[in-house]
């Protein structure tokens, strides 16, 4: 059957008008073979400019359409969509991109139009030889895979149980909580974070539908939406957690005494250990990089005292395989090393902390139990607070990292109200964005606390005028008065950079996804899809894709479970029938294509001796294609007839 | 606006005429169309137009001709020339007599609304001054200052409202010219740097404000502050400023900039310093202490030499400084390059 | 190891104890150090404050000229050193600028291509010989003896990349190799401010105040300098920085190759110990 294409040029508004010379490009389509009608309307996504297409399609027996505007990325489903309501195959339709491609980057007018005209012709020699295609359908699983279980994975996996889907949710930290759990208090409202954050930790220690692991990880990923394999390796806590009643007997005899990470190093664990006194699930775990027993077999004394005998030294770790429909990465930030900045003095200097270090002291179930103290034990009279250190910084990190102004407040508030110091903040603005931060603020500076305006230059402890002695230092320019000033403290506390996690990139590669320049995971749109990823099925949740605060990860977990829920209860998926196929009487079996693929997608039917494609797992990518030394193996909706028409058309 | 604008076209080929007169109506002007120069005349004389649109090369009046005719009669009128092959040179001469511009032939639509546009904004742009200047409105020239301030004779500039219009716009540029410069418009204003420099605080400026002064444009400030002479190059704001611009090196700049306008080098002694030691160096080769200790601090401060005569001596009889320059070899070598590099001019 | 040695204006008059002792110091080491022929006065601080094209230009001489040889250049003084390297940087940065430079330095008939490297003093002992070379050269450990080790500016800024920018260490590790012990000096890469001596004495003064203060605060007895210039700013006007506050700081100050010298054994007459300013204390004199 002839082809008889129907041609369309959007203007989008003024953004391909305003540079190509449309009504040119029209007239040049419709001298092209096979064209039938050509036409351009200002939107084309529209529901008139939809409608056009429709209308055509029955008034002029259309069978193949071309569209010339936006990115595929942008508007491909929709024009699909549109031929479809017009009766049409989708895949009888071919995307021109004279926007992305041709109007925003050309400066020429000249130029721009005749690009777009070669353009518009590829498309056109391609839809020539365009095929109908099938969507394939497939069933999706309905659990859900989540990774980190901080406040984001907790919200999500929480919104999506209670929908009665199952959940799997994988911890690294023997206790799940993240850095939430490390916090005192949360700005503006001053919630104890502790007390917000254990009830829902506990219900998702306790959720019928939620199987947790912690102490765990994920190992490798395979699969495609709807269908991923997971392997998760259970690290081995050395103790059985259905006799554990997490009483603490053991911890109380183990002689290793071992910098607590959750403590920010500030306090003390045993090798045998609960992060925190609240952690979920209350089992303990025995580190096995200090265990005596486990390293050179000796003492053991936990196994002889505990009481229900829930030791277990034989314990190895496990390797589990799920399955699952949907994956959620929620796996968080780190702080940013400020000994980085040696004229800070972190690490260098005493009581110079980062600002978990500082939620710890402040914490009541922190190394101080709560008070604020100096390392020599007594109470600090003035307190320094520094903004910005790793933020803002072109040899760092140029981002801002959004919740250190506010947190600094929540810090001088704290402060003032516990041992009634003189606060001093050393910011060069004050980012107060959200509801009832402004207000924070306010209050804050009728609470009496200093705010310099100007960045620290640095902490030192050399003291040259009285009252210097014994103290730190802090030299800055205050530039609202436009004076030098030394300002001697007895404690500084940095608001370190939130930095996304040192192993993002290898994360982001076991599940297909992408790390952005500033580290953090790559959503799909920054405005319009910021939970979705470019991999179908992935999405991400949290300070995983970007530094935020509370509020903002809460509402991302809930839009994650939303998007996790709305794919679920699709039931099934479309798998676009870009797949490749195998021409049997063609095909030598020489397996070139096999040890290719880099989705294992094909197989060899050993009957038949020849190669097939499993369309399921095929991607595209083309790779077979291009390998397969006799010409068996073609791409549907990329055919080697196609490709060339549209190259022909583009020199036309 | 545009439908005030009335244009006439004159070409003696009709094609011509009608698509120019198709081009102007679709952008929303109003033409009018002339055959030839005699015709042309006629018309203009007759009607209102803002803009002539006339082609050079016709038989019986030329578009010179025409030309010279309209702006006798009315100058305010502004006259485009079509020119054909050929033409150019005349076109140039067009252009001496008061054309506004020129079109060459063959052109497209959009050479010629770009062209049209151009003049209609010029004209409005004039108009706008015009009515200003009409309503009575008197204006201060800010570059008109009395010659002496009466209570500060001396100063190079005094304390002052800052005008858009005094404001040296170029000074942002001579500055980011110069390598190390180009990032000073990054300044985020955090005070690291000020915050840092161990002279600062007696400054007329700190470093960060003398990023802001030169992004405003405050080039007489700057240069007769202390500031840029306070500075003892020892690079920590340029290690630590988070934009990472090299403020050092702007610094520097400036004390270039200063010691080449020599409205500046009143109050300060490091130019006299600098003088004496390129001086030296320039004829030695090498720096001698004791000429530029002598030299400068005889000009500088004749006192201060009495205070350290005796550290002099000190020194003196330790051997630490010798009485006779040591020159190079290759001097005369070194002056040419010098000389070359001087004429070469700075960035 | 043969290096051409560009000693600077400095080292040939007012310190000349440092260019004595460090040729010294560098024989035992097995360093050659060859003088550059003709070498010509890098502008420091004070030409570039002048014109930078001119002053960038006298010192590509100087690299044109060690280019020649198929050495690194090592510098004693670090305010050549920065001159030098920062020549250097630009010259392969700045396209206008290596253009100039190069069209005036054909007036001399010079060409330089950008391929010397150029080294500190410092930079060649502990980095090039090794802690373990100068180890095994100390004839006399200055067991006891409390150091501060003083870099000053431009050996570490801008970012030369020999050492870190805000608190550098090898001053500090060669010290503890030659078995003295090197004290806390949190201002050790603070300015001296010798740059203002002649223009701004009393800021410069305060400066050094600073410096001495500290030092006399962490009990050292005796300051080791890496730039001919931070030595003439902490001890020829040491006693008038202390007249002008108030104190008596009397702390001697060396070149650190002095230093070297006197465990490596060379003879305090040819390391040129007394001409300084500041006399020698009791804990020095055990050495001489």
């Amino acid at each position: 059957m002839e082809p008889r294409i129907g041609v369309y040029i959007c203007h989008c508004g003024t953004n391909i008008a305003g540079r190509i010379n449309t009504e040119e490009v029209v007239k040049y389509a419709s001298t092209l073979p096979y064209v039938t009608i050509a036409k351009d309307y200002k939107f084309m996504c529209s529901d008139p400019g939809q409608k056009l297409i429709i209308d055509d399609i029955k008034e002029h027996k259309l069978n193949r359409v071309v569209v010339a505007s936006c990115s595929p990325t942008m508007h491909e489903p929709t024009f699909r969509r549109t031929c479809q309501q017009g009766g049409l195959n989708p895949y009888l339709f071919q995307m021109a991109n004279i926007r992305e491609h041709c109007s925003w980057v050309t400066e020429d007018e000249g130029s721009a139009t005749n690009k777009a005209k070669a353009l518009v012709a590829g498309a056109v020699y391609k839809a020539m030889y365009l095929e109908p295609l099938e969507v394939k359908k497939v069933k999706i699983n309905p659990n859900t895979l989540i990774v980190g279980a901080g406040i984001a994975g907790i919200q999500a996996a929480l919104t999506i149980a209670d929908s009665g889907h199952k959940v799997y949710l994988v911890e690294r930290e023997p206790s799940i909580g993240g850095h939430m759990a490390q916090f005192d208090k949360t700005f503006p409202t001053l919630d104890c974070a502790a007390c917000i954050l254990t009830p829902k930790m506990v219900q998702v220690g306790q959720h019928k539908n939620i199987k947790l692991f912690t102490y765990s990880e994920v190992l490798e990923v395979s699969g495609y939406v709807g269908n991923f394999k997971v392997k998760i390796l259970k690290k081995a806590r050395y103790v059985d957690p259905d006799k554990c009643t997490g009483c603490g007997e053991c911890a109380l005899k183990c002689p290793i005494k071992v910098p607590s990470e959750f403590d920010e190093k500030l306090g003390m664990r045993r090798a045998i250990y609960k992060p925190f006194a609240q952690g979920v699930p209350n089992v303990y775990t025995i580190d096995k990089e200090r265990c005596t027993k486990l390293l050179k077999d000796k003492c053991g004394l936990c196994e002889k005292i505990c009481p229900p005998g829930a030791i277990d030294f034989k314990q190895t770790d496990e390797i589990i395989e799920v399955s699952v429909g949907v994956i959620i990465l929620a796996t968080g930030f780190q702080l940013f090393d400020a000994s980085q900045m040696p004229q800070y003095g972190y690490g260098r200097l005493d009581n110079v902390l980062s600002s978990l270090e500082f939620e710890r002291l402040c914490s009541a179930n922190g190394p101080t139990g709560g008070e604020i103290l100096l390392k020599d034990g007594t109470k600090p009279k003035s307190v320094g607070i520094l903004h910005c250190i790793g933020s803002r910084d072109d040899r760092f990190h140029p981002y801002c990292s959004r919740v250190c102004c506010m947190y600094s407040l929540k810090f001088a508030h704290l402060i003032k109200d516990k041992i009634g110091a003189g606060v001093y903040q050393f910011y060069i603005d004050m980012r107060c964005f959200g509801k009832g931060y402004e207000e924070f603020y306010n209050r804050l500076l009728e609470e009496g606390v200093h705010f310099v305006r100007g960045k620290a230059a640095e902490v030192t402890d050399f003291a040259v005028y009285k009252g210097e002695e014994g103290k730190l230092i802090v030299r800055c320019e205050d530039t609202a008065i436009g004076a030098i000033r030394r300002i001697p403290l007895d404690m500084v506390i940095l608001a370190n950079a939130l930095e996304a996690r040192e192993d993002a990139k290898e994360v982001a590669r076991i599940f297909s996804i992408n790390t952005g320049a500033d580290g953090f995971f790559i959503e799909r749109h920054p405005k319009l899809a910021p939970v979705s990823t470019t991999t179908d099925g992935v999405f991400i949740a949290g300070c995983c894709q970007g530094n935020k605060d509370i509020p903002d990860v809460v509402a991302q977990g809930g839009a994650v479970a939303a998007e996790a829920l709305s794919l679920i209860d699709r039931g099934e998926v479309e798998i676009e029938p870009y797949t490749a196929v195998i021409n049997e009487e063609l095909c030598s079996g020489c397996k070139t294509c096999i040890e290719l693929c880099p989705y294992s997608a094909i197989e060899f039917d050993e009957e038949k001796k020849v190669s097939v494609v499993n369309d399921a797992l095929c991607k595209g990518c083309g790779t077979c294609v291009a390998a397969c030394p006799s010409g068996a193996a073609t791409a549907q909706h990329f055919t080697d007839k196609q490709i060339f028409s549209q190259i022909e058309g583009v020199l036309a | 606006m545009n439908n005030k604008v009335s244009i006439l076209v004159v070409d003696d080929e009709p094609i011509v005429c009608d698509s120019c007169k198709k081009i102007l109506t679709d952008k929303g002007f109003t033409a009018e169309t002339a055959l030839n120069g005699k015709e042309a005349l006629k018309k203009f004389k007759q009607g209102d137009f803002d803009i002539v649109i006339v082609d050079l090369k016709m038989p019986g009046i030329d578009g010179m001709e025409v030309l010279q005719s309209v702006k006798k009669s009315k100058p305010e009128v502004d006259v485009v020339m079509i020119t054909g092959y050929g033409t150019i040179p005349t076109a140039v001469e067009a252009m001496k007599l008061g054309a506004a511009d020129y079109v060459p032939k063959p052109f497209t639509p959009v050479e010629l609304s770009k062209i049209i546009s151009q003049v209609v904004e010029k004209r409005s742009i004039l108009a706008r001054e015009k009515a200003l200047k009409g309503k009575g409105a008197i204006l201060l020239d800010v570059h008109k200052r009395p010659p002496k301030v009466a209570y500060h004779p001396e100063l190079v500039w005094v304390k002052d409202i800052k005008i858009e219009e005094a404001l040296d716009e170029n000074f942002l540029n001579e500055v980011r010219s110069t390598p190390g410069g180009e990032r000073v418009i990054d300044c985020m204003q955090c005070g690291t740097c000020s915050g840092s420099c161990p002279l600062a605080y007696r400054m007329d400026y700190t470093p960060r404000e003398i990023n802001a002064m030169v992004r405003a444009g405050l080039r007489d400030e700057v240069l007769s502050s202390n500031s840029i002479w306070t500075c003892s190059s020892c690079y920590l704001c340029t290690v630590r400023c988070p934009r990472e611009i090299k403020i050092t090196d702007i610094m520097y700049v400036l004390k270039n900039i200063a010691m080449k306008d020599k409205r500046f080098l009143k109050k300060a002694k490091a130019p006299l310093l600098s003088k004496y030691f390129v001086n030296i160096v320039n004829r030695y080769g090498r720096n001698h202490e004791l000429e530029l200790t002598l030299r400068f601090f005889l000009r500088a401060n004749p006192k201060a030499m009495l205070k350290h005569s005796f550290m002099g001596l000190q020194l003196f009889l330790r051997k630490r400084f010798t009485l006779f320059p040591k020159r190079i070899k290759n001097i005369k070598q070194l002056r040419t390059m010098v000389k070359k590099a001087e004429a070469l001019g700075g960035f | 190891m043969k290096y051409t040695y560009y000693p600077g204006c400095s080292l040939e008059t007012s310190s000349k104890s440092y260019s004595d002792s460090a040729l010294a110091v560098s024989e035992l080491l097995g360093v050659e150090l060859i003088e550059l022929e003709d070498w010509n006065c890098c502008g420091a601080t004070v030409y570039l404050s002048y014109e930078e094209l001119i002053s960038f230009t006298l010192c590509a001489r100087n690299l044109a000229l060690a280019e020649k040889y198929d050495r690194d250049i090592a510098v004693p003084c670090s305010s050549c050193y920065t001159s030098l390297k920062k020549t250097s940087s630009y010259i392969q940065e700045n396209a206008e600028l290596r253009d100039k430079i190069s069209q005036a330095l054909q007036t001399a008939n010079l060409k330089y291509k950008g391929k010397v490297e150029i080294k500190h003093l410092l930079e060649v002992y502990v980095n090039d010989v090794g802690l373990d070379g100068i180890k095994s050269s100390v004839k006399r450990e200055l067991k006891g003896l409390k150091v501060a080790p003083y870099y000053g500016c431009q050996i570490v800024r801008p970012a030369h990349g020999f050492d870190d920018p805000e608190n550098p260490t090898s001053l500090d590790k060669l010290t503890e190799a030659l078995g003295a012990t090197p004290v806390y000096y949190p201002n050790k890469t603070s300015c001296c401010g010798s740059s203002l001596v002649a223009t701004n004495e009393e800021l410069a003064f305060r400066m050094q105040r600073d410096l001495l203060l500290c030092a006399a605060q962490n009990g050292a007895e005796v300051i080791i300098t890496v730039c001919p210039l931070c030595h003439m700013a902490l001890d020829a006007y040491q006693k008038k920085v202390g007249k002008m506050y108030g104190f008596n700081f009397k702390i001697p100050v060396l070149h650190f190759t002095q230093l070297m010298g006197l465990a490596f054994g060379v003879s305090s007459k040819k390391l040129g110990i007394k001409t300084g300013l500041v006399p020698l204390n009791k804990a020095l004199s055990v050495y001489i």
